[in-house]
């Protein structure tokens, strides 16, 4: 306990420095302003930004990166609660029920719930993440490659789960993205493979070039389509303040959420989107009065604001302790780590305790910042969905370009980034998700070096995987999920809880 | 008597998958794939080509055999305007400098949604041509080459 409050001090003395305060705020800002815009995710405002951060000190850097994150996500609760838009799958609960409180000229009262909720989940969780990942950490240690392998494949199979649509479809992405991995000079032989004599490719493919193209410009190409670069019109938002029947009723679901959330946001592949429909439900499942859901109940925007931002830090533990990231949004910060020349693992909290507790206790401040940020200042932000997207679009093109081309000004990596814009809107056109391929670009060669190394300390003995307790019953964690997801009746649930997409 | 296609989605979508594994078959086909004890540079790109073509089949497979969604309609227009924009930027960045690209990007990239009127236009990509030079080269101190 006393330690756990030293860590926390420690963490508080980093980010409370006036230079990762002023990060944090801006981080916050920054990523409200960018996923407030419709069709904007915080896969793709993380990946936009990602360059902002990059001639930061390290710290800085991820402080700057998360709060961009919880910024984004709090941003498209309010295009989702204002427009009935959701920017990206975690926020589609809270349309049915924020947006019916906006028609009924609640838009305020949704909102202030729906930041209250996400600042309550979010110091709880900070909390368990300071509790649970130190002997998280510790438990990795004891891993040799044998286990990392069934680790990863146990993370990369459960972010197939969360992938609507097809499972097959899905592991597909995630192969696209070993093989995308692979390209380059590999470390142990010194051949160069996939790189078509480019000696551009010699060092692998960037992770900037690939996250913007398939995200950024991928996103951005999907959203002309569909508007035509028109802008929105908003619900306009009267009193901000919830009324004592109003707290009544959404503090009891803002607990369960959370709870709910921080479950499942450990998963490896869980995340917001899972947390989020799955505390939908339970409110559902518990009110007295189930049909007023879908007509405005606060419970409804209150459970799953504070699941989707209760899962989306617990999505942290793992990704900080065991180096796996469990979705995509972590895959793009360990790739921001590595820029840094961090790697992310058990050895983090030991090596560079002032990183690992500086982010956390980041986390709780970014958490108040963004109420801070939001409740006053809800207006400007209304204001900004306003603008036409004829106007926005080439705005956040300049800065992708501009990013990727200052990574290692390189004009080939704009090219990379371009093809795999193209990439990313064929495979949304062909119902393929880009985050399961992400996770295996990223994964891809940590996979690679622990599977020759497990095979090579086995002497080419592939039952090693299964023999060893750890990782045998990880694998058996993951042939029990994949045997779930392929069973017809599981299926159709899970097409249920992602049929409003 | 043709093979009935019931999802020409799925289908498009597990021959490009299939493609992808073949293509990583064949470009690989040279590299040593080592013993299971030792692997080698060529292992893993087998392994994954091979998994990829399998998936592949199986998506193919089944767009014959259940119905499914027909082919989207693509957003030619978007999609030639966003990437002519970026490849635009990508050739002339280093050739002729910040500014002329910032304009040539925002240029070509108004074409790929409902075009703007000469005037914001001009206005639009004056401004993020200054704010980048603002931003990037004064605020950054990046090494970027302004001007021709």
């Amino acid at each position: 306990m006393t330690e756990l409050l030293g860590n926390l001090l420690l963490g508080l003395s980093v980010s409370l420095s006036p230079d990762n305060l002023l990060l944090c705020f801006g981080g916050a800002l920054i990523g409200t302003l960018i996923g407030v815009l419709p069709g904007l995710g915080p896969t793709a405002t993380v990946a936009m930004l990602l360059p902002l951060t990059f001639h930061l000190p390290p710290v800085g850097a991820l402080i700057m990166l998360a709060g961009i994150f919880y910024g984004s996500q709090y941003g498209g609760s309010a295009t989702a609660i204002l427009v009935n838009l959701p920017g990206e799958s975690s926020s589609v609960v809270t349309c049915l029920d924020g947006h019916a409180m906006a028609r009924q000229g609640r838009a305020g009262v949704a909102l202030a719930t729906a930041a209250l909720a996400s600042l309550f989940a979010g110091i709880v969780t900070t909390f368990l993440i300071a509790v649970a990942g130190p002997p998280l950490a510790g438990v990795a240690l004891a891993f040799g490659p044998a286990e990392y392998v069934s680790l990863m494949l146990l993370g990369l199979i459960g972010a197939v789960t969360l992938a609507h649509g097809s499972v097959v479809k899905a592991i597909a992405m995630i192969l696209l993205g070993l093989l995308l991995s692979m390209v380059g000079t590999d470390v142990n032989s010194g051949d160069t493979r996939f790189t078509f004599g480019l000696p551009q490719l010699y060092d692998g493919i960037d992770f900037v070039p690939l996250a913007m193209g398939l995200f950024g410009l991928a996103e951005i190409i999907a959203s002309l389509e569909q508007t035509g670069g028109v802008g929105r019109t908003t619900a306009p938002i009267a009193s901000l303040w919830p009324k004592r029947e109003d707290i009544r009723q959404a503090w009891p679901a803002t607990v369960r959420g959370t709870v709910m959330g921080a479950l499942l946001g450990i998963l490896p592949g869980g995340g917001a989107t899972l947390g989020s429909f799955a505390a939908y439900s339970l409110e559902k499942k518990v009110s007295r009065r189930p049909e007023r859901f879908g007509q405005g109940a606060i419970e409804g925007v209150a459970a799953p604001e504070a699941a989707n931002n209760a899962a989306s830090q617990a999505c942290f533990i793992p990704m900080l302790s065991l180096g796996i990231p469990p979705n995509a949004i972590m895959a793009l910060m360990i790739g921001a780590m590595t820029i840094h020349g961090i790697t992310p693992g058990p050895q983090i909290m030991a090596k560079q305790p002032e990183l690992f507790w500086g982010m956390i206790a980041s986390m709780l401040i970014g958490n108040v910042i963004l109420v801070i940020l939001n409740l006053p200042m809800i207006g400007l932000w209304v204001r900004l969905l306003r603008v036409p997207y004829g106007y926005l679009f080439p705005a956040i093109l300049v800065f992708c370009c501009i990013g990727t081309y200052t990574l290692n000004n390189s004009a080939f990596n704009v090219l990379l980034m371009a093809l795999f814009g193209v990439l990313g809107y064929v495979l949304r056109k062909l119902d393929c998700e880009p985050a399961p391929l992400m996770l295996g670009f990223v994964l891809g060669p940590l996979l690679e070096e622990n599977l020759a190394r497990a095979l090579l300390l086995s002497g080419g003995d592939p039952t090693v995987f299964a023999t060893r307790p750890i990782s045998g019953s990880l694998l058996v964690a993951a042939a029990l999920l994949l045997l779930l997801m392929v069973m017809p009746a599981v299926r159709r649930r899970r097409d249920e809880a992602f049929k409003d997409e | 008597m043709g093979i009935p296609v019931r999802a020409p989605q799925d289908l498009a979508a597990g021959l490009l998958i299939a493609a992808f594994g073949l293509a990583a078959l064949w470009l690989g086909r040279d590299w040593p794939t080592g013993t299971l004890a030792y692997v080698q540079s060529g292992f893993f790109p087998r392994m994954i080509g091979l998994l990829m073509v399998l998936a592949g089949a199986v998506v193919t497979g089944r767009s014959l055999l259940a119905h499914g969604a027909g082919l989207p309609a693509c957003g030619w227009r978007p999609l030639l305007g966003v990437t002519a924009a970026v490849l635009a930027f990508a050739g002339t960045v280093e050739l002729l400098g910040l500014v002329p690209a910032v304009l040539i990007l925002v240029g070509l990239g108004n074409l790929a949604g409902q075009p703007l009127r000469p005037v914001p236009l001009a206005f639009l990509g004056g401004t993020l041509a200054a704010g980048c030079v603002a931003l990037f080269v004064w605020g950054l101190g990046l090494p970027l080459r302004v001007w021709p």
